[in-house]
């Protein structure tokens, strides 16, 4: 059974096409990376994959049932997203922030619990915000708001974590210590991870399964051993790209025209 | 740093077993830490609303006070109190405690913190109305229901307007209602600049909010109760909204059903409150932002303290407005600014 499914899927946004009969699954324990030039959707296609658009053609299917046919509270109990960037107008406090990861689990009359409150401080604690729980949000540097969204979608506790751009802002120790604690976490829920990324070489590090938006008509999908080489993403970012063998695994340096 | 370490690795285990754990119902946290603030909310408005039974062109002592609602005997006193002072003053709060909410809803609505509860022409739409009927000579209960009627052709009008083919995003809610408005304050100078004499004043006061002629109403009163009510049962969902829309569907919440609900919540609200008192300006704008000042944007706690402030700074407005230079009346939608203000102010250079 697998975790989430689409089946000769079609869509696009305002017109311009983002993938034509596409076919993947993602099955649990796997952590897929999507990689494609800018502008090629992969935001659309994350998106999509939440049930946060329509689809134009072809099927989405969650845990075997229509995407569209679950009930959407319980649906984001199960189904996780990581918006690209998050804005806050009004002021509110980092512990604030983190509580409305909670919402999918509480019903309307209920308010957070003791226990919510500690799962939304171990939640900053995973993120080394602990000591900043009592500051507005608005004081936050862009990685701190970066690793907030982060410890919110850890207190909404999903199995399938679908993951804009998860390093956005982040500094090389927590791109890893972030990254690797995802991993872990979906692993814990006997989950999945989908994760639109820019870095060829955490996607090698952190992805089971990679898959390559050339184009619309051209979506590589498959191992990241056999998918992730010099010469597709030399043909996905129409650039020359090396790879090199390391004693840490393979490293891609891009050249220059 | 090591501790820290050891600290996040043991968070994995326990955090599953918090999970499994059934819910714990309503939180000692979350209700000791709002207490005061509500405490005092209400202890102000009693005060306020006793004041404002006492006070006024004939003062009444506290004795006399409780024998005329105790005993109606038809005196000049109990005469006072029952048939102006206390529906007047149940109006004013009421008009205050919708104008809190509407703004409090609007502003998440149209996630703008300059929203309140007029900005999409309601009161545009209100006043036209009313102007017209003055002009026509009419007063007393064709005042109220033009206003009303006024203020549900603007909100059907806006709502219909900013559907269009497309979505049905903030921002062009936002310009439409904001355009729609711009015409109807267009036509409300048409009427003010072919009026004269008396007619001219009593449209001016009109406009600048009025409890003078203001007469309580139980429909106005279910009205606000009932909006409470459904804004209390969505007030977590509020919270997740005014994260943006994506956010909000990520997590569970239809935006699309909550937003119709809160614009005709905020526009149900909005219209009864110029309906009760014509346009009393900048409650719904501060009185949100205040509350948000003291404890933050929780719309659980925001809204029916909101709804508390709100409707306790226009009863203390009113009894300014009918006391400062009594026998004369100043329209109560100045005092409001000029309590408000400065209090306002004060707030937020303790924020920043």
């Amino acid at each position: 059974m697998s975790l989430l499914e689409a089946k000769s899927l079609t869509i696009s946004i305002a017109g311009i096409p983002i993938c034509n009969g596409l076919n993947v699954k993602i099955q649990r324990g796997e952590c897929w990376g999507i990689l494609g030039s800018n502008g090629a959707g992969k935001t659309t296609l994350l998106h999509t994959f939440a049930g946060l658009r329509p689809t134009d053609k072809g099927q989405i299917y969650f845990s075997d049932k229509l995407l569209g046919e679950w009930p959407r509270k319980l649906l984001s109990q199960k189904l996780g997203l990581l918006l690209q960037d998050s804005n806050d107008i009004f002021p509110s406090t980092v512990l604030d922030t983190v509580m409305i990861g909670r919402h999918p689990h509480l019903k309307f009359w209920e308010v957070e619990s003791q226990g919510d409150f500690e799962l939304a401080r171990k939640a900053l604690a995973d993120v080394s915000l602990e000591d900043a729980q009592d500051r507005q949000v608005n004081t936050l540097s862009g990685g701190e708001r970066r690793r907030l969204a982060i410890a919110t979608l850890l207190v909404q506790n999903p199995e399938l974590f679908l993951l804009d751009e998860p390093t956005n802002h982040l500094d090389m120790r927590y791109q890893i210590t972030l990254l690797e604690m995802l991993v872990r976490r979906a692993d814990v829920r006997d989950g999945a991870l989908c994760m639109v990324l820019h870095d060829a070489n955490l996607a090698t590090r952190y992805c089971s399964h990679i898959m390559l938006m050339i184009s619309p008509d051209d979506i590589v999908s498959g191992r990241v051993d056999e998918v992730l080489t010099d010469e597709n993403l030399a043909r996905l970012y129409q650039f020359p790209i090396k790879a090199i063998e390391t004693n840490e695994g393979r490293i891609f340096l891009p050249g220059s025209l | 740093m090591q501790k820290k370490r050891n600290k996040k690795n043991e968070g994995f285990a326990p955090n599953n077993r918090v999970m499994n754990k059934k819910p714990e119902g309503v939180s000692a946290v979350f209700v000791s830490k709002h207490i005061v603030l509500f405490a005092v909310l209400t202890f102000s408005t009693i005060g306020i609303f006793i004041a404002s039974l006492l006070i006024g062109s004939v003062d009444i002592s506290a004795k006399q006070l409780l024998h005329a609602l105790w005993v109606q005997d038809g005196s000049l006193v109990s005469n006072v109190v029952l048939e102006l002072r206390l529906p007047r003053t149940v109006v004013g709060f009421m008009v205050g405690a919708m104008l809190a909410l509407a703004g409090a809803l609007m502003q998440v609505l149209l996630r703008n913190p300059l929203a309140e509860p007029y900005i999409l022409g309601i009161s545009g739409g209100a006043s036209v109305a009313v102007l017209i009927t003055m002009l026509l000579g009419l007063s007393g209960f064709w005042i109220s229901g033009s206003a009303f009627i006024g203020a549900m052709i603007s909100m059907l009008m806006v709502f219909g307007l900013a559907h269009g083919k497309g979505d049905w995003s903030p921002v062009r809610l936002l310009l439409t209602g904001i355009v729609i408005a711009a015409g109807w304050g267009a036509m409300i100078s048409l009427i003010l600049s072919i009026t004269q004499g008396p007619q001219l004043r009593s449209m001016l006061f009109w406009l600048m909010g009025d409890l003078s002629y203001a007469t309580y109403s139980n429909w106005s009163l279910l009205t606000l109760i009932g909006c409470l009510l459904v804004s209390l049962v969505i007030a977590r969902s509020l919270n997740v909204l005014a994260r943006g829309e994506m956010q909000a569907a990520t997590l569970g919440v239809s935006p699309k059903r909550v937003r119709y609900i809160v614009y005709f919540l905020s526009s149900m609200l909005a219209a009864s409150a110029v309906t009760l008192a014509g346009n009393v300006g900048f409650v719904g704008l501060i009185v949100p932002h205040m509350i948000r000042l003291m404890i933050g944007s929780d719309h659980r706690v925001l809204l029916p303290a909101s709804f508390m402030l709100g409707g306790g700074l226009v009863m203390l407005a009113d009894c300014l407005a009918r006391t400062v230079i009594a026998p004369q009346q100043l329209p109560v939608g100045v005092l409001t600014a000029i309590i408000g203000i400065p209090v306002f102010l004060v707030l937020l250079r303790r924020q920043l």
